[in-house]
């Protein structure tokens, strides 16, 4: 998939611009958008990388920030899409923000806690075997009309 | 409070009065009917004509009997051998913990979430939330609405600030339907969980009933299933609230006469259910039948089967009857019922290869059988109905011959069988229409239930529109179901599609699609019977009307405006109406106020490929798996697929595959913000 490149390098103030609007729809504070951006600039001017190393530097602002290891993608990921709705004042989590994402309450899913369900064995016998086969024989193969009854209860 | 010792089988004497009383009375009905027929000698037509009516006569004393000892149970207002008399006390024990388990498949996520959020705060008002844990056990394969399921399960974590463990997840392949949905939330956490409690898509419950349900199972170790049954709410099409007010005001005598014979032997109605989660794991993982679908493969209507398998394995299965505080929602229209029927009809008739099943208990199988002759009884009413017509027609093809032998002066009169016919006829009648006058009769007994149903004048006016209503509906759905029957018979396999479960009206196109061919079959059986056999024509006119109206009936049924004037003037008005329990109030308040998830125009597909917080939301949610190569270039087609050929030209399947792999996301997010109008360039990039 590497090849998926598309030929849209932007002019510098569009590709600033561009990354301003995706670190601000990232819920990031503004003043903290004011002081990556020129550094980002000067990184790169291609806004491909400039996106992709505004999203490395948004992970490692995240897991100093809370305190998130950084092989923890998932907490990453967690803290990142409730960013928006975390915000504090002065462009810092609150300590509410921070003591909620400890407590992972956000988790999709708890840790496993596995209990085997065996398939159980149901010994069916041939009356009731018998009985469904000779009703539906009768009706499917014996009868003449059976299967023109079928195709017209499907239309139906 | 009055407690009893249940050792595991019965009061002996329940069983045979129940049973004896139904097969007495059947052979009675029965006899009446033979009575009429024997005397000029028994033809074949006859002796079918007997044999259908003992098996329907059985089949309604069946019910008849149940609703009379219902409501003896009701009327005295006790009974001993009730499951809800058993309760552990508080504080419970801390590990006794349930996962309350909602599977959704395609399900309108704001009702869903909506009714979630009702029962969590019932739950917190009840300051019974340390034992709860929630599961969304997402089955949808829209990756519309997975997305939003995904965004309102964040939502609903925020608004609750985590004083409840809610869970979701999306299964990548939802093989068995709702069975592998739950055998997968066992496989992974089960064993956290001493209960499980099955919630439907509609379903909602009382913070106190949760909390009951959960001291009933810890003080009866030997219990595995409780059901409590489901009162349907709040809908409001006609249709649907004649059927409220007949569920709530039949429903509680037909209820305790199930659990006065059925006890420990009890069933499973696939929701609103909790059991214990260890028994159920251990005894009802469920095989696939030999052969193909309708009668082979899963197990369809699998609650009846893992009854009798836990019961197989010695445990009990009750049903709380008297416990209320347990709602569900009806389909909305008369053809939304039919389509919920035929999926229900091929479950049961599935039945029948697991009906002499080696190891069921007798009322298991009893439970079984029942299942199968709800929709058998139909096919068998019309057969019955038909082959009175032709009996009908030849004796009325006799010749009355009044003088035997030559010259005789003393006529032999022909014999007349009105009594016997008038008394069968009534025999039937009572039976069919007793269980009503019961149930109001109950009512009117209770002055203060009374009030909440709109008091004694409106509650016995809605008790004789909806006896109208049914006996119009009822040839209806005899035919309905009798074409499902015939269709499974056939081997004709159903599209397992979601229920439409909103309020809607039936337009006129869809009520002839549906209703044409009953209008025909009635016009065309009023017009034989008239021509052919008058007398019969006249006693065949309630069946016919039915049928000759479903058209205009289907219709007025689904129709909203006449549902809200029945509840304006308090006709077919139910407790849950008059008097909403806090968690239908809170369920009412959230899907009335503005939908607080302010939901993009875009797709939910763009929004996750394009809305950082969405993105890494959703990317958070997927399990983590690597794809084979094979699965990578597929997936870098898609990629190409939609930059140059836009969303539109992908398959709900291929936008799924893209929303269920990580690096596929993940490059997608960045090239979208690549370009230079963000998903406005979907269809137009030039890879």
């Amino acid at each position: 998939m590497d090849q998926t490149v598309v030929h849209t390098t932007a002019p510098t103030i569009a590709a600033r611009m561009r990354v301003q609007d995706y670190l601000c729809a990232c819920g990031l504070p503004q003043p903290i958008i004011d002081e990556w951006l020129p550094e980002l600039e000067q990184e790169s001017s291609d806004l491909a990388t400039m996106l992709a190393a505004a999203q490395q530097r948004l992970n490692g602002w995240l897991s100093s920030t809370l305190e998130i290891a950084d092989a923890d993608q998932q907490g990453l990921l967690i803290a990142h899409a409730a960013l928006p709705y975390w915000q504090g004042d002065g462009g810092h989590l609150s300590a509410d923000a921070r003591a909620a994402i400890a407590h992972c309450c956000f988790l999709a899913t708890p840790q496993e806690h596995p209990l085997a369900m065996p398939i159980q064995k149901i010994i069916l016998c041939t009356p009731g075997v018998q009985i469904t086969n000779l009703f539906t024989n009768i009706c499917h193969d014996c009868l003449p009309l059976g299967r023109r009854v079928l195709n017209w209860l499907r239309r139906v | 409070m009055s407690c009893f010792t249940y050792s595991g089988s019965p009061p002996r004497w329940r069983r045979p009065i129940f049973f004896t009383l139904v097969i007495l009375t059947a052979l009675f009905a029965v006899t009446l009917l033979a009575s009429v027929y024997q005397k000029d000698g028994l033809s074949p037509l006859e002796i079918a004509l007997l044999i259908l009516y003992a098996i329907l006569m059985a089949w309604i004393s069946f019910s008849f009997w149940a609703a009379v000892i219902g409501f003896i149970l009701q009327i005295r207002d006790s009974d001993r051998f009730a499951i809800s008399n058993q309760v552990a006390p508080l504080p419970l024990d801390g590990e006794a913990r349930v996962a309350l388990v909602m599977p959704v498949y395609n399900e309108d996520p704001r009702r869903v979430f909506a009714g979630l959020e009702s029962i969590c705060l019932d739950l917190l008002r009840n300051d019974a939330q340390s034992h709860f844990d929630l599961f969304i056990l997402s089955d949808t394969r829209d990756p519309e609405l997975w997305i939003e399921e995904e965004l309102r399960w964040q939502k609903l974590n925020r608004t609750l600030q985590g004083k409840i463990q809610i869970f979701y997840r999306n299964r990548k392949e939802n093989s068995a339907r709702k069975v592998g949905n739950i055998k997968d939330y066992i496989h992974r956490w089960g064993g956290a969980y001493r209960y499980t409690l099955i919630l439907d898509a509609d379903s909602v419950m009382r913070g106190d009933t949760l909390l009951k349900m959960l001291r009933i199972m810890e003080a009866n170790p030997k219990l595995a299933l409780l059901q409590v049954p489901p009162a349907p709410v709040g809908k409001e099409s006609l249709f649907a609230r004649i059927l409220q007010f007949a569920s709530s005001v039949y429903g509680p005598i037909f209820t305790a006469g199930l659990n006065y014979w059925q006890m420990a032997e009890g069933n499973y109605w696939g929701h609103n259910a909790i059991f214990r989660t260890r028994a159920f794991s251990e005894t009802c993982g469920l095989p696939r039948l030999p052969g193909e679908e309708p009668f082979g493969g899963e197990i369809f209507s699998h609650d009846f089967i893992e009854a009798a398998m836990l019961r197989r394995a010695g445990w009990q299965v009750w049903l709380a009857y008297d416990m209320t505080g347990s709602y569900e929602e009806l389909p909305p229209t008369l053809i939304d019922y039919a389509k919920r029927d035929r999926r229900w009809c091929q479950g049961n008739l599935q039945h029948t290869k697991l009906f002499f099943a080696k190891g069921w208990h007798p009322i298991n199988r009893l439970h079984l059988g029942m299942g199968i002759m709800s929709y058998l009884a139909s096919p068998l009413w019309m057969l019955f109905l038909v082959l009175t017509g032709v009996d009908a027609y030849l004796r009325s093809q006799q010749q009355q011959v009044y003088f035997f032998g030559h010259y005789t002066l003393f006529p032999t009169w022909p014999e007349t069988y009105s009594v016997e016919m008038g008394t069968v006829l009534v025999v039937t009648l009572v039976m069919l229409f007793l269980p009503k006058i019961l149930a109001i009769t109950l009512l009117l007994t209770r002055p203060e239930q009374l009030k909440e149903y709109g008091g004694a004048l409106r509650a016995t006016l809605s008790v004789l529109l909806e006896t109208v209503i049914s006996v119009l509906l009822a040839p209806v759905l005899m035919l309905f179901q009798s074409k499902f029957v015939v269709a499974i018979l056939l081997r004709s396999n159903i599209n397992w599609a979601t229920q439409q479960r909103d309020d809607h009206q039936t337009g006129l196109l869809d009520a002839m699609a549906a209703h044409a061919g009953h209008t025909l079959l009635g016009l065309t059986a009023a017009w034989v019977s008239y021509y052919y056999v008058n007398n019969f024509f006249w006693w065949l006119i309630p069946v016919l009307l039915g049928m000759v109206l479903s058209i205009p009936l289907s219709m007025v049924l689904s129709n909203l405006n006449l549902g809200k004037l029945l509840h304006k003037y308090r006709f077919c008005l139910i407790p849950e109406e008059s008097n909403p329990p806090y968690v239908l109030q809170q369920l009412h308040r959230l899907m009335q106020q503005k939908d607080p998830l302010h939901l993009a125009e875009q797709s939910r597909f763009s929004q996750v490929l394009i809305d950082p917080p969405i993105h890494a939301l959703h990317l958070s949610m997927l399990p983590s798996g690597s794809n084979s190569k094979r699965q990578q270039h597929h997936l870098s087609g898609l990629i190409y697929q939609l930059l140059e050929e836009g969303e539109e030209s992908l398959t709900i399947k291929e936008k799924r595959a893209l929303l269920s792999d990580r690096d596929a996301l993940r490059k997608l997010h960045l090239t979208t913000w690549s370009l230079p109008a963000l998903d406005g360039d979907f269809g137009r990039v030039v890879v």
